[in-house]
């Protein structure tokens, strides 16, 4: 430390103002440790700013403008439009609330919140820069929550004009007449779907020779099926070669093609914000794709722990508050691990798609005899109301009927999902599910006939 | 298939049911634990050497097995013909608990592959955790112990001192710790000096010594600096560092300090051993201490970590006592007690003074050693705790 720079200490210093942050930096204050939260930009992180929020609201508003359309099968005739303008100052209107009640907590748990850039200087000191000055402050644990960026394609540069992230198709203020996006996992499906619903022509270009290729393989096919149905056209096994400004070129199974579109949208996955952290002067190694390992306890080194899309799994907001709630128990001394029986996935995309646990693969691999239990939704009344049945629930139990995964297709199939995994956590058994009165006629019906078929 | 006690090794020659872990009938899979048997002072859970069906269970909590004979009878069964919910099921990949057991089991570090489960199909529950927690077998069915008072000092470990009316045999450690002691109590005579050292600059050191150590602080308590007063003790009286071979009519004075760790456990007493402590560094020795307390209670230790002691440490002022004649256990020629460290009247420059002080007791085999010796013990040990800097001087 040079002379005359002074440096506060906070027991617990957290960076990163999402999810994972201020949870760990709330969780970390009720038990008693003085805390910092150091936030770069605005709290709430990717989350409620750029991700799971915003895009719940723009796929609300694709749905509401899509309704009119399925309705008429029903013999209701309305229409609906969408004043993206006024779309998007709902939005925000929505997102400062939610931001107001992260800074709310923060205040009420006694969370110093500083605004500024943090860098590791040292194993047990940060120098947070804030508009050209700066200041340090020593730590008996940091907590890495930095979180994550959409990956960018080199052959595809974002231009924030026609080349766009996940973040542009957010603030989106007219909806582009022809839109391909590059990524078939969830968040390029999900904005795909939405864009189709507010009019787009969408093409979705995926390298992978399915959707979703990270989630059970059945997943994929169904969602696939309802997506072709309505028009979008999914291409698999292709890779986007380069776009000249009218179309974009791409190589698949059947040779290159070029595909004009109004614009590009690139979400082929995201990488950890750790590269600009100074960790070597903290002493924490990174993996080859800047991830940071970290035991149960979420430590990586004696004095840094880690929680968030920076560490390995799925990058989910319900993934990094789970760490966090462990991070604050560790940074307080306590005995904690972060060992969930499942994390549940979610995909807005209509139909929606949601699992829990092991997929049978995944069971077999892990030493596991299973048994699979698979309704259609054609099987549920409410499925048939809600749309065309499309889709199916799928349980993996062990033998004996604990209940190992649950795979889903359909409406609502995120909000469903939740009794699954539940039911994994408590080690139910197929027949507990069975057993357990649903209420009639609703979707949620389903899991307890699949766990009885 | 007849499963047979296995050689559970160390020259056992039978073991003890301490709880079935199974019912009969039962469908279990290979090396899933089925009984739980207690040897001398380790518990070890027996696990299936394949997967079948338990028609047969021999033996019940309390009865003694040899080695080669049937512990349980086991069937294949096929696979398809396992009904559902036949029995507690197999955990395949992780032991069936709740979000909020496992989060128990992690902060009482239990590890749950360890903990035999009393829930419903198989499931641990709290209660299962807790008892493995405090290294305790299958709960007794006894009327729950009155709720300790508020002016009670030290925590009372449930159970202590409790049995319904009537005659219960002594099974497991109780009754290899009645033998053990019977025999040292009738065959050792004891000699013993009790005195209190002012423990002011043992209570400082050990906080200054706990802020040193930062983020490991938490481990530094006063047992890891009596551990090494008394090794440092040791290494200035060597004889008392000894083992007693009564039938050669020799004493063995040993090189190394491995001193015994008296832990009471649900289970009775269990004495791990810490090796070489004076090879060892504070937190180092502090860490082993921490590991090993925490096995007893769990029952984890092995039977290496049980033997080998040149001699013994207890403390009893952890259960809140002042004063007590420890017993030695043979072959050792010596045992080290301390009391609860409390705020006693004490005389200091000719004034009456309230200070924390620490009780503590040396005692010895007579046959051994005599009463200079007990003294020049405790007057060397008072020493060194009274100012615990000096343990720097090795």
């Amino acid at each position: 430390m040079v002379v005359g720079e002074v440096s506060t200490f906070s027991e617990v210093v957290v960076i990163g103002g999402g999810p994972g942050g201020y949870a760990t930096a709330e969780r970390a204050a009720a038990l008693g440790r003085s805390v910092v939260l150091v936030e770069r930009e605005r709290l709430g992180g990717v989350c409620l700013n750029a991700g799971c929020i915003p895009s719940k609201a723009l796929i609300q508003v694709a749905n509401t403008v899509a309704l009119p359309a399925e309705a008429a099968a029903w013999g209701v005739e309305s229409d609906a439009r969408a004043d993206m303008e006024r779309v998007q100052a709902w939005m925000a209107a929505v997102m400062d609330r939610l931001r107001g009640d992260v800074e709310g907590r923060m205040r009420r748990a006694g969370v110093g919140v500083v605004r500024g850039t943090a860098r590791f200087s040292t194993a047990r000191r940060v120098v947070v820069a804030t508009n050209g000055s700066t200041q340090h402050i020593e730590f008996d644990h940091a907590v890495v929550a930095t979180g994550s960026r959409p990956t960018a394609l080199r052959a595809l540069a974002v231009d924030h004009a026609r080349i766009l992230d996940s973040t542009d198709v957010l603030a989106l203020r007219a909806i582009p007449r022809r839109t391909a996006v590059i990524g078939g996992g969830y968040i390029g499906l999900e904005l795909g779907c939405a864009l189709h619903k507010l009019g787009s022509a969408v093409t979705v270009v995926e390298i992978a020779d399915r959707l979703l290729p990270a989630m059970h393989p059945a997943l994929g096919g169904a969602l696939q099926r309802r997506l072709s149905a309505r028009g979008i056209e999914v291409l698999l096994g292709t890779s986007a070669l380069d776009d000249d400004g009218a179309a974009l070129r791409v190589r698949g199974p059947d040779g290159e093609r070029r595909i004009e579109v109004d614009a590009v949208v690139v979400a082929v996955g995201r990488r950890p914000n750790t590269d600009e952290l100074g960790l070597e002067r903290a002493g924490v190694p990174c993996d080859a794709a800047g991830r940071i390992a970290v035991d149960p306890s979420r430590r990586a080194t004696r004095t840094v722990l880690a929680v968030g899309d920076v560490t390995d799994g799925p990058g989910l907001a319900h993934k990094a508050t789970a760490e966090a709630e462990v991070a604050a128990a560790t940074a307080a001394g306590r005995r904690a691990a972060f060992a969930p029986a499942c994390i549940p996935e979610v995909v807005f995309t209509d139909p929606e798609v949601a699992s829990a646990g092991l997929t049978p693969e995944r069971a077999r691999e892990a030493g596991a005899e299973v048994v699979t239990r698979r309704l259609p939704l054609t099987a549920s009344a409410r499925a048939l109301l809600r749309g065309d049945g499309a889709g199916f629930v799928e349980l993996v139990a062990e033998p004996s009927g604990a209940l190992l995964g649950a795979h889903i297709v359909g409406p609502d199939a995120a909000e469903l999902i939740a009794e699954a995994a539940l039911a994994i956590e408590m080690g139910a058994t197929l027949e507990d599910l069975a057993l357990t009165i649903h209420p009639h006629p609703t979707l949620s019906e389903s899991l307890a006939m699949a766990a009885m078929s | 298939m007849e499963f047979r006690l296995p050689d559970l090794g160390e020259g056992l020659e039978e073991a003890e049911v301490v709880e079935w872990l199974v019912g009969e009938g039962a469908v279990v899979a290979r090396d899933q634990p089925i009984v739980a048997v207690s040897t001398d002072k380790a518990v070890v859970e027996l696990p299936a050497p394949m997967a079948g069906r338990v028609t047969r269970r021999v033996g019940a909590a309390g009865d003694r097995i040899r080695v080669g004979e049937v512990v349980a009878v086991i069937e294949e069964v096929a696979a398809v013909a396992v009904p559902a919910a036949a029995a507690p099921a197999p955990p395949a990949l992780r032991p069936r608990a709740a979000p909020a057991v496992r989060r128990l089991a992690v902060e009482l570090g239990v590890d749950l592959q360890t903990v035999a489960a009393t829930g419903p199909g198989g499931r641990i529950v709290a209660d299962d955790v807790r008892r493995a927690a405090n290294g305790g077998a299958a709960p007794a069915p006894v009327a729950p112990p009155p709720a300790p008072t508020a002016a009670s000092a030290a925590p009372v470990a449930a159970g202590v001192g409790q049995a319904p009316p009537g005659r219960h045999p002594l099974t497991g450690i109780r009754r290899r710790t009645a033998e053990v002691v019977a025999g040292a109590w009738s065959s050792i005579p004891h000699i013993a000096n009790m005195d209190e050292v002012d423990a002011t600059e043992l209570l400082e050191a050990r906080t200054r010594l706990r802020r040193a150590a930062g983020e490991h602080g938490e481990l530094i308590g006063v047992m890891p600096l009596l551990v090494m007063a008394v090794a440092r003790t040791l290494r200035r009286f060597p004889l008392v560092n000894a083992h007693l071979d009564s039938a050669a009519g020799e004493v063995e004075v040993h090189a190394a300090v491995h001193i015994g760790l008296a832990v009471a456990s649900a289970d009775g007493l269990v004495v791990p051993v810490v090796r070489e402590v004076e090879r060892r560094g504070l937190l180092d020795l502090a860490t082993e201490i921490e590991r090993l307390v925490t096995a007893a209670r769990s029952r984890r230790l092995r039977h290496t970590e049980l033997e080998g002691a040149t001699c013994t440490v207890t403390n009893f002022g952890s259960l809140g006592g002042r004063f007590s004649i420890p017993i030695i256990r043979p072959p050792e020629v010596a045992i080290f007690g301390f009391g609860a460290i409390a705020p006693r009247p004490l005389v200091v420059d000719g004034q009456v003074v309230a200070r924390p002080t620490l009780p503590y007791v040396v005692a010895v085999d007579h046959r051994v050693l005599d009463g200079d010796a007990v003294c020049a013990v405790s007057a060397a040990l008072a020493q060194t705790l009274g100012d615990p800097l000096s343990l720097l001087l090795g």
